[in-house]
């Protein structure tokens, strides 16, 4: 016990001034924390800087414990000086081991103990809820400690092993039945129930990490002993010439294996588990109506999607089916706004109202449909910002117009109109197509695909329906491959090659056609009737941590007429990217007769700081429907 | 002989020591025995398995056969007890850099029931190891030098030194030497050192081992292993040599033939064996100067391998 001591002695004189400083770094990281989670207005409860801490802070305190105590020790030789004093070889990798795992437990304890404490303020923390933390962070630290340990003791090929390890668990965790982060230590800290289970020790977990932080810690105690500590001490050695030139080898083989395996499982194969189920007369379509009185709208919508989805296979020449549609009757879903389930190479899966579904409604949805069913084809290939307007457009020509498709008409239709409409909130040049992400962004999902869909009438009526259907054969037909076949082929056929090979029109002439076309028909008394009923006015963006996120606006002159409005938001992360228009959050009112003035937010909880994205959209029935009139990306102040 | 007359049992008995690193043999049935009190010089040259075999000693590394007795007691596998008995110092001296002579005794003490403080205060004076300095600022030798005072501080009672002047200049290495030599002398304390350095050897050990290859060529008395080796010279023309005596072919011979060397001078033999035997060859052996070789000379004859040009 006396040289158990000394030896712990010397480590705290050894790395006590260090250890201090990472306590106080860890401090210094942990306050950062909790000031940022304080700015953050959607916290549940302080607790979850727990396991936040536990996740990042103290990996990489162990990491550095481990390199002091075990590499630094072995590379220095300086263990050949302690295996010559009078004790057994094992008490001084127990030291090793004790010291550091009590280092981690001071850390992770600490943090436990004045988070609780601060947690008091507004949750109760009962001594069983405190108990089963301590239990959970204990054994994670456990086990933590015993893999960085034994990682250690591998000296030059620690780093190589540790990636190997961490690419297994990716891989086995990507492809296979395994959740990694439901075992053992990571499922103690998981951050869904390490601070709200309150009455229930997860027992499976705590066990798995005890087990694994033992059996580490026995593997390292071994390897310690195995030829008298010298495959240790052999290991502990820079990379030579020869081994980082095998490692490379292995490196470049590893990230092959891992492209080669790391699709996603596939998620059980989603099943009705209603009898309320009725399938279209090709067997293409399947709706789960629910109720006995959708089941006539049902049995229409199904084999009208089926036409359009055949339609859709023979205007492409696809040499397959597409997959199998499932459409279940969601209450709670807005009829123009269907919420994908699920979308493989099984069946596209969608929840949509059933109920009070109008011919323009249907059209949207089979756009939808259509859309999704291209996208899983291609493996996302077809969403590719230069050609996205290509699937959007041809998605609701086909869902509007069949297999005939469309003539130009005049006066302008529907969506002529509302491709005008768009312009006036996104003027048209070359580069709104180019970007057009960005523009869906701007103008909503639901202008831009009357506006894409312009872009192919436009196309139809210069070139015919042959060269327009050779275009849409080369742009969506293909079967994406989700590797680099796929990036290798749209590298040679860039969108304005694309084009031109197959309609024969040059490009930029395309998009002059397209924009004079717009200019045209934005000119019609019909366009200007309609554009009528557009709010003018002046539009802005609120972002305040006390008045909330959202909309307000002077109108001009005071609205003719009631209407149905919705403000959408969404919180952005801080990098830009485009918006999902699924992920919209959206709070639906009336905007009265008469008024002016608006100002509509969403108390959501948006923190100091934090990005949004805001829209206005409302229903004008001279445009066809619900249109975009304002948006905005804000940051919160 | 009554059982009060037996001798006391040996500090060290290797007997038929083999150890193997993978297909590599180390150690090939070395045989060694240190008796009470001795000076013993361990001689071999670089990579003959002198470090091995001290380390399998010290308990740091397993034999992979054959049997190792300490104090009169087989050693089997790691032993504190028996290494608090010896006092150690490695060929390379792997010191904690950060922390000071005087700081290391502190940490080392708690490892020694007998450690004496005021010893390694003195050894550390007289061996002019500076006690608040960092290990890692001192040349080669004060880092012998702080190994010994260390192996010497719990007063043990076989102190075991490995190649321990390797790195120090000729007068670090004389004084150390003359220090080992004395405190041996004063304590009678058994100390067994291993070098390749034959000066060494013959400066402060009364008994010496020559190792070859893994084998223990020859072990005893320094002064019995000159008296057991003569070297026959002749110079001349090489192919007027006259032959050697008859009795070094006879097949109950009781010498050999240790080395046979001839060059541009002429030829020298090495004879070992029996003294008397030896001291005859001088009538036996007309045409050939019977000289009585030095220490170095015997070493070189017993561990020299013919050189392949």
């Amino acid at each position: 016990m006396a040289a158990l001591l000394a030896l712990l002695r010397k480590e705290l004189r050894q790395h006590g001034p260090a250890l201090f400083g990472t306590s106080l770094l860890l401090g210094l990281i942990s306050l950062l924390g909790w000031v940022g989670q304080l700015k953050e207005a959607r916290v549940l409860t302080v607790l979850d800087i727990v396991p936040r801490f536990a996740l990042t802070a103290l990996p990489a305190a162990a990491l550095y414990l481990g390199h002091r105590l075990v590499v630094a020790e072995y590379y220095g030789r300086t263990q050949r000086f302690v295996e010559a004093l009078p004790i057994r070889r094992g008490t001084m990798v127990a030291a090793k081991a004790a010291f550091g795992l009590a280092w981690l437990l001071v850390w992770a304890a600490a943090a436990l103990l004045l988070t609780a404490r601060a947690a008091r303020a507004t949750e109760p923390i009962a001594p069983r809820f405190l108990a089963i933390m301590s239990a959970r962070l204990g054994l994670y630290v456990f086990a933590l400690w015993g893999v960085v340990f034994l990682f250690g003791f591998f000296g030059r090929l620690r780093v190589p092993l540790a990636v190997a390890a961490a690419l297994v668990l990716f891989l086995l965790n990507r492809t296979t039945g395994l959740h990694v982060g439901r075992f053992g230590p990571l499922a103690l800290i998981d951050m869904t129930s390490f601070p709200f289970e309150r009455h229930h020790f997860p027992r499976a977990a705590l066990a798995q990490a005890a087990a694994l932080g033992a059996g580490a810690l026995a593997v390292a105690y071994a390897l310690a002993r195995v030829r008298d500590g010298s495959v240790v001490e052999s290991l502990a050695r820079r990379l030579s010439a020869r081994e980082w030139s095998a490692l490379l080898v292995m490196a470049a083989g590893g990230a092959t294996l891992v492209g080669a395996l790391s699709r996603e499982k596939p998620a059980p194969e989603y099943r009705f588990t209603t009898a309320a189920v009725l399938s279209g007369p090709a067997g293409a379509v399947e709706i789960a109506y629910l109720e006995d009185d959708l089941r006539p709208a049902a049995a229409r919508l199904a084999a009208a999607l089926e036409a359009k989805i055949g339609a859709v296979e023979r205007i492409l020449a696809l040499p397959e089916r597409l997959p199998k549609v499932r459409l279940v009757h969601g209450p709670e879903v807005a009829a123009t706004r269907p919420r994908f389930v699920a979308n493989d190479d099984r069946a596209l899966v969608v929840r949509v109202q059933l109920r009070d579904l109008d011919a323009e409604d249907e059209v949207l949805l089979a756009a939808r449909v259509l859309h999704g069913l291209l996208w899983q084809r291609s493996r996302g290939r077809v969403g590719y910002e230069p050609k996205h307007w290509l699937v959007d457009g041809f998605s609701l020509n086909v869902a509007r117009w069949g297999e005939a498709g469309p003539a130009l008409a005049d006066p302008p239709d529907r969506d002529m109109l509302r491709a005008v409409a768009a312009t006036r909130l996104a003027p048209f040049d070359g580069q709104r197509v180019a970007d057009y992400d960005t523009t869906s962004d701007r103008i909503g999902d639901d202008l831009a695909l009357s506006f894409a869909a312009t872009g192919w009438r436009v196309l139809a009526a210069r070139v015919g329906p042959d060269r327009t259907r050779a275009l849409a054969r080369a742009a969506l037909a293909r079967r994406g491959t989700d590797d680099v076949r796929d990036t290798l082929h749209d590298r040679r056929a860039p969108m304005p090659v694309l084009f031109e090979e197959t309609t024969g029109w040059s490009w930029p002439a395309f998009l002059r056609a397209w924009g004079a076309a717009l200019d045209a028909w934005a000119g019609s008394p019909a366009a200007r009737a309609a554009l009528a009923a557009w709010p003018r006015g002046a539009f802005e963006a609120r972002a305040g941590v006390a008045d909330g996120v959202g909309v307000a606006a002077k109108l001009w002159a005071p609205l003719d007429a009631s209407l149905t409005c919705a403000l959408e938001h969404l919180k952005l992360p801080p990098y830009d990217a485009p918006v999902d228009p699924d992920a919209l959050e959206e709070i639906g009112f009336l905007w009265p007769r008469g008024a002016t003035d608006l100002k509509r937010v969403a108390s959501n909880g948006y923190g100091r700081g934090e990005r949004a994205y805001v829209a206005l959209e409302c229903d004008l029935p001279a445009l066809g429907g619900r249109t975009r009139l304002f948006t905005a990306r804000v940051t919160v102040r | 002989m009554s059982v009060a007359e037996q001798p006391p049992p040996a500090v060290v008995a290797l007997r038929g020591l083999v150890k193997r690193y993978g297909a590599v043999e180390a150690l090939r049935g070395l045989d060694l025995t240190v008796e009470p009190g001795r000076v013993y010089g361990f001689l071999g040259r670089n990579g003959a398995g002198k470090s091995t075999a001290l380390r399998i000693i010290m308990g740091i590394t397993r034999s992979t056969e054959g049997d190792v007795e300490l104090f009169g007691r087989p050693l089997r596998g790691e032993d504190p007890a028996a290494r608090r008995r010896i006092g150690y110092v490695a060929q390379e001296q792997a010191f904690y850099g950060w922390m000071t002579a005087r700081r290391l005794g502190e940490f080392v003490r708690a490892f020694y029931p007998t450690w004496d403080g005021a010893e390694f205060e003195r050894l550390l004076a007289l061996l002019e190891v500076p006690a608040e300095r960092r290990i890692q600022t001192f040349s080669g030798g004060t880092h012998a030098k702080l190994a010994l005072a260390l192996a010497l501080a719990h007063r043990p009672e076989l102190l075991v030194l490995d190649e321990p002047t390797a790195g120090m200049d000729a007068v670090a290495r004389r004084e150390f030497l003359e220090l080992v030599q004395s405190q041996a002398r004063r304590s009678g304390r058994t100390t067994l050192f291993s070098s390749h350095l034959i000066d060494e050897v013959e400066l402060a050990a009364d008994t010496v081992g020559i190792i070859d290859g893994g084998r223990m060529l020859w072990q005893g008395p320094t002064a019995a292993l000159r008296g057991q080796v003569r070297c026959l010279r002749y110079r001349g023309p090489r192919e007027l040599a006259p032959p050697l005596p008859a009795i070094l072919a006879a097949p109950e011979s009781p010498l050999r033939v240790l080395d046979d060397r001839s060059d541009d001078e002429g030829r020298t033999v090495f004879v070992g064996g029996d003294p008397d035997a030896l001291a005859a060859l001088a009538e036996t052996s007309p045409g050939w100067a019977l000289v009585v070789p030095s220490l170095e000379d015997v070493f070189i004859a017993l561990v020299r391998k013919p050189l392949a040009y």
